[in-house]
């Protein structure tokens, strides 16, 4: 009976197999076919300079008369006006609470996934039921995702229909795709959740893994889908001047900046992600009753620590990237946001970046104490605090200052004579990179806190590593001085080199001490639950100053527009086309952040409130 | 519920600190408005071009983005600096260079020419990277995103010769044909005394002038 019964779960799983398959090669199909057909039509490329993509294509529509009309010019009254609401504010909330939510619907399948994989290589249940927790936690929010986006759906249609319509006409393809593989996100997630106690043995838990892993492909397109959308208000390609669409939909997906706001976004998400379901766990590890919840909580908080970190870490040089092509793309949109009106918001992304790595730094050495054997290292810890803390001072110290013309003409000009020199982005570079490899150091650290190296090329592989780290400083900060001596265009080059360096050393400690440590001499187990209370408030700092960069951050993307819907092509000409202060931007962020909590604690409520309902039902039994 | 109560006001007051310091902490910079529809009229003397030209540079025109002596971008202008004299005096000599494959036939065509088509003449060390300074990385000015008209680009040359000191050969615009200029500052009002003029415009703020030590 028992062999009949596994035979059927057996077909019933291959089955399954087969038809998510389908469900992604349908969509995928469809989508590769549109593209396909549309690129191979023509070799044209996509646009990389400032000027609209405009290849032998364009030429020919112009030729044969385009079936696309050009965009609007519209007037204030081509804006309907519900009474009551302020169609940007309740617009750029909506996307807000809906890119939030999204990030982090999307991330969290992602480590999910991952944390069952490696549950499942080690054969240690404890992962399983952490990665089903996590889980379980983004299921609400993925229903809250989904309304929030046809909220903003109708937004668009109300309050700026004529913008709507643009870009359906142009992405009307990509949207009914879009429709498509939600559903097919849905099914997988919906499989995914409630089948990870029944695909959980054999070969079914390979099925549940591919279900995961199909979620997170539909996921990450769904992703990179939307984003044509946003890079192309910003960036538009595949139209010609007058914004009439070119007839290439790949042409106009492939603008310039969407692949770095592609790989921004995916890093951001997974930093995103993790704090906030580290919350969740710092949240359950304070209410803990017993000793094992609070074990189980530490050790789920600080694998969101960990993953967040992960994510973080790399952030910066997504960024670089994606500012490096929006400066490739328009020098104008490049200095307006760095030099221009929005040069002091990175002043404020500095203080937030600041506490991210103050925050997850002191994470990890409040976790030291955990650790028998860490004594050895916690001596480190305030040399590493005094550089973290100067880094995070430079990065925050502006160019100019605010002064009264008294003050300018009693200092003698707009910067201060000493403190000046570290506004520029020479200083700021070297900052980030020095902040990275210390917070590189310190989980090197706290890795090492309960072991002892026993290969024989111990002291050789130390030596290297204390090499590896000197040399480092010494290049990241002599480049940073060097810039101070060229040109501002090509003082913006050495940022590769800074990056390049900060990766070397991680990649190649990390490779050390993975041979190093191999087969250590453990100095006792971590007592996962036996953390400092006040720790856990370090993860609620992660995912608050997270949320709120990434408000300013969404903030500042969608704002270089300025008085543009899509950038030089279809003008704004709403009552509310000006370029709002930091002050009132920082106002609509801190609501946003604050809607987005309230829906966060109902989302971690009701998973809770499940989980409490299974105890009673397991006590009655 | 104390701790629910605890992370609900730590939530709070951290999220208030970033908004304060966003707040009180930096400068509340009021971003320039979008520009706005006005007539041109045909009635314009001469030196009011100039001064619209003066302010579609300064403003619309975002030219100073990088035509400004902090970033080393692109050259300057309306004034003279490493490249040479500012550019209505130099632009005679550009045409002359060997490198030069545009069209223009004038110092005032040169002008022109570098607006609609910067990448006709890359003044050296200013091209895009990689290109040997044959793309420049200014966009066209009559289109994208500033969208000059032809009367506003004849402007933005006349304070440009105005500024070099040559003589301004471009001819006022006839009619009234409606153009995107710079939104309209408000009437300057002119000083009463020596002394109210140096401070109004910030003078002592870099020199020292005798009897004049301070701020009124």
């Amino acid at each position: 009976m028992n062999s009949l019964r596994k035979s059927w779960v057996n077909r019933f799983s291959f089955l399954f197999l087969i038809l998510f398959v389908f469900t992604l090669i349908i969509p995928m199909g469809y989508s590769a076919s549109i593209s396909l057909k549309e690129a191979f039509a023509t070799e044209a490329p996509a646009s990389t300079g400032g000027e609209h993509a405009k290849g032998e294509e364009g030429k020919k529509v112009e030729g044969e008369k385009s079936q696309y009309k050009p965009a609007s010019k519209l007037k204030v009254e081509d804006y309907p006006i519900v009474k009551g609401f302020n169609s940007r504010i309740a617009v750029w909330i909506v996307a807000q609470l809906h890119l939030f939510f999204g990030a982090f619907v999307l991330a969290v399948p992602i480590f999910v996934l991952v944390i069952e994989g490696v549950g499942l290589a080690t054969k240690d249940e404890r992962y399983d039921h952490m990665a089903h927790e996590f889980i379980k936690v983004s299921m609400t929010a993925f229903s809250i995702t989904a309304s929030l986006g046809g909220l903003l759906a109708f937004m668009f249609v109300s309050f700026y229909p004529d913008f709507f319509k643009y870009m359906a006409g142009i992405f009307g393809k990509t949207m009914i795709i879009y429709a498509i593989l939600f559903f097919g996100e849905s099914f997988c997630l919906y499989v995914y959740y409630y089948g990870w106690d029944r695909l959980n043995k054999g070969f079914s838990k390979w099925v549940h893994l591919s279900v995961g892993l199909m979620l997170n492909v539909f996921g990450m397109t769904l992703m990179v889908l939307s984003n044509t959308w946003a890079s192309f208000m910003m960036a538009p390609s595949g139209i010609d001047d007058s914004g009439i669409f070119l007839g290439n939909i790949w042409a106009a997906i492939r603008g310039p900046l969407w692949n770095p706001i592609n790989l921004h976004r995916f890093i951001a998400n997974i930093a995103f992600g993790g704090s906030v379901v580290g919350a969740y766990a710092a949240f359950k590890f304070l209410s803990a009753k017993t000793d094992e919840e609070k074990a189980h909580y530490d050790w789920m908080g600080y694998t969101a620590n960990f993953i967040a970190i992960f994510g973080f870490l790399p952030l910066p040089f997504a960024g670089y990237w994606l500012m490096k092509e929006v400066y490739s793309y328009s020098q104008q949109m490049g200095i307006t946001a760095m030099g221009g009106a929005f040069a002091w918001l990175f002043i404020i992304q500095a203080v937030l970046i600041g506490s991210l790595f103050l925050g997850a730094n002191y994470y990890l050495w409040c976790g030291m104490g955990r650790i028998k054997g860490s004594e050895r290292y916690t001596p480190a810890i305030k040399y590493l605090v005094i550089v973290i803390v100067g880094c995070f001072l430079v990065w925050f110290t502006p160019h100019t200052l605010i002064m009264t013309s008294k003050e300018v003409t009693q200092v003698g000009g707009t910067h201060h004579p000493v403190l000046g020199s570290l506004g520029v982005m020479s200083a700021k570079n070297t900052a980030v990179n020095m902040l990275i490899v210390s917070t590189f150091l310190s989980f090197m650290l706290y890795r090492r806190s309960n072991k002892i190296a026993t290969a024989s090329w111990t002291s050789t592989g130390n030596a290297l590593q204390v090499a590896l780290f000197t040399a480092a400083a010494i290049n990241i900060v002599t480049l940073g001085v060097y810039g101070y001596f060229i040109p501002a265009n090509i003082r913006i080059g050495l940022s590769i080199p800074q990056v390049m360096t900060t990766l070397t050393v991680i990649i190649v400690s990390s490779i050390i001490d993975a041979f190093m440590y191999k087969g250590a001499k453990s100095t006792g187990p971590i007592e996962w639950g036996k953390m400092a209370q006040r720790s856990q408030y370090a993860l609620f700092l992660l995912a608050i100053s997270f949320t709120w960069l990434m408000g300013l951050m969404g903030y500042v993307r969608s704002a270089l527009r300025q008085h543009w819907h899509v950038y030089t092509v279809l003008r704004d000409n709403s009552v509310d086309a000006f370029t709002p202060t930091l002050g009132y931007a920082a106002t609509i962020i801190t609501i946003s952040v604050y809607i987005f909590i309230a829906l966060v604690i109902f989302a971690f409520w009701i998973a809770n409130f499940s989980t409490k309902k299974q105890k009673v039902v397991e006590a009655s039994h | 519920m104390k701790v629910f109560v605890r992370i609900v006001i730590f939530s709070i007051v951290l999220s208030l600190c970033y908004w304060g310091f966003s707040n009180y902490g930096i400068p509340q910079v009021i971003p320039e408005p979008p520009p706005v529809e006005e007539q041109i009229s045909g009635s314009m003397t001469m030196d009011q071009y100039i001064a619209l030209g003066g302010k579609i540079f300064n403003g619309k025109g975002t030219c100073t983005l990088c035509h400004n002596p902090v970033g080393g971008r692109a050259p300057l202008l309306d004034t003279g600096g490493k490249d040479g004299p500012p550019v209505g005096a130099r632009a005679a000599d550009r045409i002359k260079d060997p490198g030069y494959k545009g069209k223009a036939k004038t110092a005032e065509e040169y002008i022109h020419e570098s607006e609609v088509d910067p990448s006709a003449f890359v003044v050296a060390g200013y091209g895009k990277p990689g290109t040997n300074d044959t793309v420049s990385p200014m966009p066209a000015t009559n289109k994208g995103s500033i969208g000059l008209s032809e009367a506003e680009i004849g402007a933005v040359i006349s304070y440009l010769q105005k500024s070099a000191g040559v003589q301004v050969t471009v001819k006022l615009p006839t009619g009234a044909a409606p153009v995107a200029a710079a939104p309209a500052d408000a009437e300057p009002q002119s000083a009463k005394t020596p002394e109210e003029a140096i401070n109004k415009h910030g003078c002592p703020t870099c020199h020292k002038i005798p009897g004049i030590d301070r701020f009124t």
